[in-house]
């Protein structure tokens, strides 16, 4: 573990200072100040409308960062011809993938929560109190960024920089439409070569649409326990697969 | 013992297609432990790709590499290893101390030990002035300076060095050459690929040349040379049937306006001698000249 | 890499795809009800989370054309062109119970269409049915608009059972009480 870790801290020191890390968090800063700009509306359509568009913020601005950051790590280094020092030491390249992976996602965990930290102080400035489903629903936010930043790290290793962040972004859009759209469509079709390839194309789409409990912030739903669990459990399963298939990939590939 | 050693390695690019190049053809190469071994080549000889595989960076088509007994891929082999890449690319935000931290902590240096072991590594390599000051700052040389520092931190009982001296100034390549001398005192072995002829023929115990993938010679760099030394002597008054007697004695004679400069091997320099003696020539001049590693280079790898 | 290794990996990664997609199918199980996209066009559901966001900046969009609107005319249940824009809002976002209560009270107040108010509202409760705001509606219209307090009194009482303000909570207790005196009358 000590080499992951150690790839993890330089990865994360070379993310932040990134300028696309500072644009996408200024962005993402400019979309939760701007959401607070609706005072023309009544007390509970303003709330709504804020803890609406800030969570929508934080949640596709950290995506996006996570397909930025993560596309462009390993194919950085390979270029920027950092990696081999690196990989001659005694560093299986399936270490390697894991600590620029873990590098990505502190990195866009630690623009989310400075983003969800102001979030929760625009919350309590125009609630009066805290609201503590911000932290249940941050939690999650960062589960799914974790698997997109998954994704983003396997796709660089199969595809150049802006291949992989192309191919991500669709991942990502079509994972936050599975049920709703993927699944309806293939619970209307019928039996056969069409169903099964649809099943298939649907399993292996990670469900980001899952992670989503914002209605619990914004419509203050309860969500049951046993639903968190397992979507926790599928998230680390997700990202550990999709990781997995990517540090296989690597590890064979001629550097 | 062998530090190094290469079976029958073959590394052939885009096999099955039409584009498919043989970088190394069939190498066999053993490098003992405690010699500094130098790796010769033309552009385009395989070197580069060598190392590649001795590194693990790519996989050999066939053969087997051997780093102290362990297959290379091995974390046991790679932990014994010390490598300098040809130009080598640190993160530029970071400081030369903090790069060599790094790489020791990579190597499995202990926590408590990384910050002597690295300013030791930093001060063998003579960047100590500069260990505090972001790459991003320093000079190609410097940036040499501190990949030879991150490659002997670890201790690795094998260094292999691209390319080492590139880069530095004549005081630089000396501290260098120096360090290498050192490092294979303390019986580290050292395996140097690089074009400075004359940097090889001073510091290596063991010489290979490569050309078109394949090894062409491998030896001590006297071995390499052409074994007969040659004799040039610049003589006057040499007349007609002078120069016949000595191109039959085996010479080779280059007129030079008034003069001529005869150059014959040591064999026939007896003859040469005696020719020169009997036709009244003047001789001004002898000299006893080897081949050069570098002319030695250029006929095997022409 | 030898057979059985690559043998090992493959039945590792299928093992790990099983695991995530029982667990995927585990999760979808218990997960809450959630308000189904309007299926009149994929365009709206491949629109995704930007759904809502689309639907607050209609809303926006609508205020506007209200505030124009009660400019003129101060019966703002009389501006028919609304109801085009809250039909969108709550199409691309069914949990946004202000557009369907406005437009309960557009489509009976002032379009005077009756049954097009209750499929609305009908809409709206099925898309949340824990609103107390869309049950305090239902009330309201059930009572005065189709005389049936029964039916109203069943939605005054969810309405005080998921409210979470006290002064809601009050005039919904003083509504019921209305109702139960009307039914007894009855």
């Amino acid at each position: 573990m000590k080499p992951v870790w150690i790839i993890a801290k330089a990865t994360i020191l070379e993310n932040g200072r990134k300028h696309v890390f500072h644009v996408l968090c200024l962005l993402i800063l400019a979309v939760l100040v701007g959401s607070t700009l609706l005072s023309i509306f009544t007390e509970g359509v303003k709330i709504k409308m804020l803890k609406d568009l800030c969570m929508t913020g934080i949640l596709f601005g950290g995506a996006v960062l996570a397909i930025a950051l993560g596309s462009s790590g390993i194919p950085g280094d390979v270029e920027s011809r950092t990696i081999y020092p690196i990989i001659a030491r005694p560093v299986t390249r399936m270490q390697y993938v894991a600590g620029k992976y873990l590098g990505t996602l502190l990195t866009v965990v630690y623009g989310l929560a400075a983003m969800g930290a102001i979030f929760g102080v625009l919350i309590f400035a125009f609630e009066g109190g805290p609201d503590w489903s911000l932290a249940l629903v941050m939690l999650f936010a960062i589960l799914e960024v974790a698997v997109v930043a998954a994704v983003a790290t396997t796709m660089s290793v199969f595809a150049t920089p802006a291949t992989a962040s192309v191919l991500t972004f669709m991942v990502f859009v079509a994972g936050s439409i599975k049920i709703g759209y993927f699944g309806e469509m293939l619970s209307k079709m019928q039996g056969g070569a069409a169903k099964l390839t649809m099943g298939v194309f649907y399993h292996l789409v990670p469900n980001l649409e899952c992670f989503n409990i914002k209605s619990v912030l914004v419509h203050q739903e309860v969500v049951p326990v046993a639903y968190l669990i397992q979507v926790l459990a599928y998230g680390v399963i997700c990202s550990a697969l999709v990781l997995l298939i990517g540090a296989t990939r690597f590890s064979a590939k001629e550097v | 013992m062998i530090a190094l050693r290469l079976s029958g390695v073959t590394k052939t690019y885009n096999p099955r297609t039409r584009k498919s190049r043989t970088a190394v053809d069939s190498l066999d190469l053993e490098v003992p432990q405690g010699v500094i071994f130098g790796f010769l080549g033309p552009n385009g000889a395989g070197k580069t790709s060598t190392i590649k595989m001795v590194l693990d960076f790519i996989k050999p088509t066939s053969g087997t590499i051997e780093i102290f007994g362990h297959p290379c891929n091995a974390p046991s082999a790679r932990s014994q290893i010390g490598y300098l890449p040809e130009q080598p690319y640190f993160h530029r935000f970071l400081t030369p101390l903090e790069v060599v931290s790094m790489h020791a902590s990579l190597a499995g240096v202990g926590k408590g030990e990384i910050p002597a072991r690295a300013e030791a590594a930093i001060d063998r390599a003579g960047i100590s002035e500069y260990a505090k000051i972001p790459l991003s700052k320093l000079s190609k040389g410097l940036t040499q300076r501190v990949g030879i520092a991150q490659a002997i931190v670890g201790e690795p009982r094998l260094l292999i060095l691209d390319e080492p001296t590139s880069g530095l100034d004549p005081l630089g390549r000396r501290h260098t050459r120096d360090l290498l001398s050192q490092l294979k005192r303390e019986g580290k072995t050292v395996f140097l690929s690089s074009h400075i002829l004359s940097e090889i023929e001073d510091l290596c115990d063991v010489v290979a040349v490569m050309r078109r993938g394949e090894l062409v010679a491998c030896g001590p760099p006297d071995h390499i040379r052409s074994e007969a030394p040659q004799v040039t002597i610049r003589a006057q008054r040499v007349d007609e049937s002078a120069v016949e007697s000595l191109r039959f004695a085996g010479a080779t004679l280059q007129a030079g306006g008034d003069y001529y400069l005869i150059t014959a091997s040591c064999d026939s320099v007896y003859p040469v001698m005696s020719a020169l003696e009997r036709s009244g020539a003047v001789i001004s001049d002898i000299n006893t000249e080897r081949e050069s590693l570098e002319e030695a280079f250029l006929r095997l790898a022409a | 890499m030898a057979i059985r290794t690559r043998a090992m990996w493959i039945v590792s990664f299928l093992l790990l795809f099983g695991a995530m997609c029982v667990m995927e199918n585990s999760a979808l199980d218990s997960r809450p009800e959630t308000p189904q996209v309007a299926k009149t066009s994929a365009v709206y559901a491949l629109a995704g989370e930007f759904r809502v966001v689309f639907a607050n900046l209609l809303w926006i969009k609508a205020d506007k054309y209200h505030h124009e609107f009660i400019h003129q005319n101060p019966d703002w249940t009389q501006d028919s062109d609304l109801l085009g824009m809250l039909r969108m809002i709550t199409a691309l976002d069914p949990t946004f119970t202000e557009a369907y209560a406005s437009g309960v009270y557009m489509y009976a107040d002032g379009q005077k269409d009756i049954i097009a108010a209750q499929d609305y509202l009908l809409e709206g409760l099925s898309n949340n049915p824990k609103s107390a705001d869309l049950n305090r509606t239902a009330a309201i219209f059930y009572a005065r608009r189709l005389e049936d307090p029964r039916t109203a009194l069943v939605y005054a009482r969810r309405a005080q059972k998921y409210t979470t303000d006290e002064f809601d909570s009050q005039v919904v207790g003083k509504l019921i009480r209305t109702l139960e005196e009307q039914i007894a009358e009855k």
